[in-house]
């Protein structure tokens, strides 16, 4: 699976410093332990940036492009920002994100076509976030047919299906994960992604990282292309490189119904197991998931 | 014609309450709430609520219906269960409010226990560390009655439930109108409590007040414990009612209003799943049961 790195991103108290005093090293270092770590995309979360929109992206896309050669996934519900980090950006972005918002279709789907970038659709739309897999299948087919019509080809558009915290809605992850295996069916080229670490939101600290491991090897069975992840989780890296199969092996066993016997397992296993559980509906969540 | 009944693979286990001669239980289905065809029913318990010193915020129409028993709980309780046929007594600890010393306060509560054949309830504030410090002393001095201990709160219940379970309590354990998070106190419960000794107060709120929530929580948490079979779940439901009910402006303008409006909560909730509901006023009391039975 691609992954995005979302370490650069506003709501960081050191990023907003950062951004906010124009200092490029912090940000620069952020950028580079991201590559280091090994993700394939570098997300720049500025928010809504209502001072000085234009300059502030500018600079940040600069800074962040003098220290690596990672493609930039530009994160900003400001169109004006957006533009002009679009402008300086050397490879082909990622605009991060529009949707199926009025607002959005008139104001960031043009400057998709109008560069040639990539884009985030997320399912959303004026009536908001949609229930289940069926709706989330209406509303983004709606959508990516009106970027079809102002030239923007399908291979470019990366639906969002939207993830909410497993506190929130456990049966929104399986209406997730059916919607992300409908999608090469209804729109065929399409790719997709995620904001991973969403469904650990609200979940003990400590225990974010593998609620967002399980997530991330469900979606990639059910076909997801890539996702926005913490790039300093280790484990999830190593995971998606492939190099921890006996954890892949039992989720992908959860997924397919089984019963396994925790007995065999290690404590290590036996928490995966648990936590795809979980995610798949077997088990009701609760904080203290593991300690059942 | 086929009859097509589900069978459930869980059950709430059967909670017995009170002392020898006093006991009730609440509890013991193996099915959904009312789903007689499908299964054993459960117990259910209409309690009236009780107030150890002079209730303040109780509202003026009913001061007034409790007028010649309100200052004193054991004539309050006894008039409650023989008067008014209360199933079993809720008895809310307001004395806490004026801080006065637990051992007393404790020694109040034995009063009312050993006055009244039904069950009791005993509930504290809800404040963690005042709850914390006078639960155990009632505990403690009623070591052996078998009461209902609560509101057992995640930052509390280390110390309430250890005293409930040294002294022979069931107790409430209480969580913000969330599934999960009902579910995880019981898992942090369930280390060292038996979980069929503990019932489930995920909240209230009344009629055209939020009830939808209390009751899709309530509904879910059945759901969970007798259909998907949730051990960490499988606790009878508390509803308190009374005290939703009766702030509600409706009641407060009308007695009459508050006493329809204290029964369609109250049924309402038993209808998602609560197996015992806090009442206080007879008549909303004698409109449930008329449902119920």
């Amino acid at each position: 699976m691609i992954l995005i790195g979302e370490n650069i991103q506003i709501l960081s108290k050191a990023v907003s410093e950062a951004l906010a005093g124009r200092q490029a090293g912090p940000l620069q270092e952020l950028a580079v332990s991201q590559a280091q770590a090994g993700v394939h995309w570098i997300d720049l979360n500025i928010g809504p940036a209502r001072k000085n929109p234009t300059e502030t992206m500018g600079w940040l896309v600069n800074a962040i492009q003098e220290v690596v050669e990672l493609p930039l996934s530009l994160d900003t519900t400001n169109p004006v920002a957006m533009e002009a980090g679009l402008a300086l950006c050397r490879r082909k972005a990622l605009i991060n994100s529009a949707s199926g918002t009025q607002d959005s279709k008139e104001r960031m789907l043009p400057l998709t076509a109008k560069f040639g970038a990539n884009v985030v659709i997320s399912v959303l739309n004026d009536g908001g976030i949609p229930s289940d897999a069926a709706a989330r299948a209406e509303s983004i087919m709606e959508t990516i047919e009106y970027a079809n019509g102002l030239g923007i080809p399908t291979e470019d558009i990366w639906v969002d299906p939207i993830l909410m915290p497993v506190g929130v809605g456990q049966q929104d992850i399986l209406e997730v994960v059916e919607f992300v295996r409908m999608l090469p069916d209804i729109a065929p080229g399409v790719k997709s992604t995620i904001g991973l670490s969403n469904v650990s939101n609200g979940a003990p600290r400590h225990l974010r990282h593998i609620l967002n491991q399980v997530m991330m090897v469900i979606l990639e069975q059910a076909g997801l292309y890539s996702a926005i992840v913490d790039s300093f989780d280790r484990d999830l890296v190593e995971i998606n490189a492939g190099r921890k199969p006996q954890i892949v092996s039992i989720i992908q066993k959860v997924m397919d119904g089984e019963e396994l016997d925790m007995k065999s397992m290690s404590p290590v296993e036996k928490d995966y197991y648990k936590t795809a559980r979980v995610m798949m509906g077997r088990e009701l969540y609760s904080p203290s998931w593991l300690e059942i | 014609m086929e009859k097509l009944i589900e069978k459930y693979p869980g059950e709430i286990k059967e909670l017995k309450l009170g002392a020898e001669g006093r006991s009730g239980v609440v509890g013991g289905q193996n099915a959904l709430p009312f789903h007689f065809f499908e299964g054993r029913p459960g117990k259910l318990r209409l309690a009236l609520e009780v107030a150890d010193s002079e209730p303040s915020d109780w509202t003026p129409s009913l001061q007034e219906f409790y007028a010649d028993v309100k200052s004193s709980p054991v004539a309050w309780a006894k008039k409650s269960v023989d008067v008014f046929g209360a199933e079993m007594i809720f008895l809310t600890l307001n004395s806490m409010e004026k801080d006065v010393p637990a051992e007393e306060i404790a020694a109040g509560v034995k009063r009312v226990a050993e006055a009244v054949n039904v069950p009791l309830a005993v509930f504290g504030l809800g404040e963690k560390e005042k709850d914390a410090a006078v639960l155990p002393v009632v505990a403690a001095v009623c070591s052996g009655m078998n009461l209902l201990l609560g509101p057992v709160l995640k930052e509390n219940y280390q110390e309430i439930a250890t005293a409930a379970m040294e002294h022979g309590h069931a107790i409430i354990a209480q969580s913000p109108m969330d599934i999960n998070l009902a579910k995880d106190l019981n898992i942090r419960l369930g280390k060292f409590f038996p979980l069929d000794r503990v019932v489930i107060d995920p909240l209230t709120c009344a009629a055209g007040y939020g009830l939808d929530y209390a009751f899709s929580t309530m509904e879910r948490i059945r759901l969970s414990a007798v259909v998907h079979d949730d051990k960490t779940l499988q606790s009878p439901i508390i509803a308190r009612v009374g005290k939703e009910a009766w702030k509600t402006k409706e009641a407060i303008q009308d007695a009459g209003k508050g006493v329809l409006w204290e029964a369609v909560t109250a049924f309402t909730l038993m209808l998602a799943g609560a197996d015992i509901v806090t009442l206080r006023h007879p008549e909303s009391l004698q409109r449930v049961r008329a449902l119920v039975s």
